[in-house]
């Protein structure tokens, strides 16, 4: 087995520890608002 | 778990839906990805990227190609990369760095990080959720197989036991496995 297949394989474990992670209702709450201002901004500037 | 086809189209057709859905899916793998490569960077700083990351996302949704052998995880993880690494040479660029908080590092004896193992940390990341999506993909046994063996780190005569196969049988599903999961890396763009 090659050296790096070998090292993606031992970080496996380590990977679904990291999708697991979740944000708390506030920081989406937040986050989102900053995202849908941004987005509310670039969709206006592209139509008008 | 909602669909790629599904997201794309939600953020086509309703960007606050497609939005929420993101967020609820991946909000938690981009913001550690963005805090990894923003390590020591106030949170203001790296929420702003976050939110860069999903903008990003809908921006440029028509480019994503579901054709494609790159799920929209994988591609929404590239963008995080790409966007909180413009971030943080925007923020170098006008001196954001936050002395202070290296000062702090320096006095509780916690280590100031290495831009470098920064990124290899969040690629080794990425690179092993292409090799989990991969192994999700593969019929049975092999699936049952490669879990065992790469994520539990059972021994092949562990897993013959549990699969009901020869430790032989196991030993050349795996080697087999391995060689096509090289093929697929590769056609991914992860040299191997």
């Amino acid at each position: 087995m090659s050296r790096h297949l070998e090292s993606i394989f031992i970080n496996l474990k380590g990977s679904l520890e990291f999708e697991k992670r979740k944000l708390s209702d506030a920081q989406k709450k937040r986050i989102y608002e900053r995202t849908m201002k941004k987005i509310k901004e670039k969709y206006c500037k592209n139509q008008c | 778990m909602v669909h790629d086809r599904d997201l794309v189209a939600m953020l086509k057709e309703d960007p606050a839906r497609g939005i929420k859905v993101a967020l609820d899916c991946y909000g938690g793998a981009i913001n550690k990805i963005c805090e990894t490569y923003l390590r020591g960077y106030p949170k203001e700083d790296i929420e702003e990227t976050v939110s860069d990351c999903y903008v990003e996302l809908w921006r440029s949704i028509d480019r994503f190609d579901l054709t494609r052998n790159v799920n929209l995880k994988n591609y929404f993880y590239g963008i995080a990369r790409i966007q909180s690494l413009n971030q943080r040479r925007k923020l170098a660029k006008i001196g954001r760095w936050k002395w202070t908080d290296y000062e702090g590092m320096k006095e509780t004896g916690r280590e100031i990080p290495d831009p470098c193992d920064i990124e290899q940390e969040v690629e080794d990341k990425i690179e092993s959720e292409k090799v989990l999506e991969l192994i999700n993909r593969m019929p049975y046994p092999d699936q049952e197989i490669f879990r065992l063996r790469y994520v539990k780190v059972h021994s092949e005569k562990e897993i013959a036991k549990q699969v009901d196969l020869s430790v032989k049988a196991v030993e050349s599903r795996l080697a087999r496995g391995r060689k096509r999961l090289r093929k697929q890396l590769s056609d991914c763009g992860v040299i191997v």
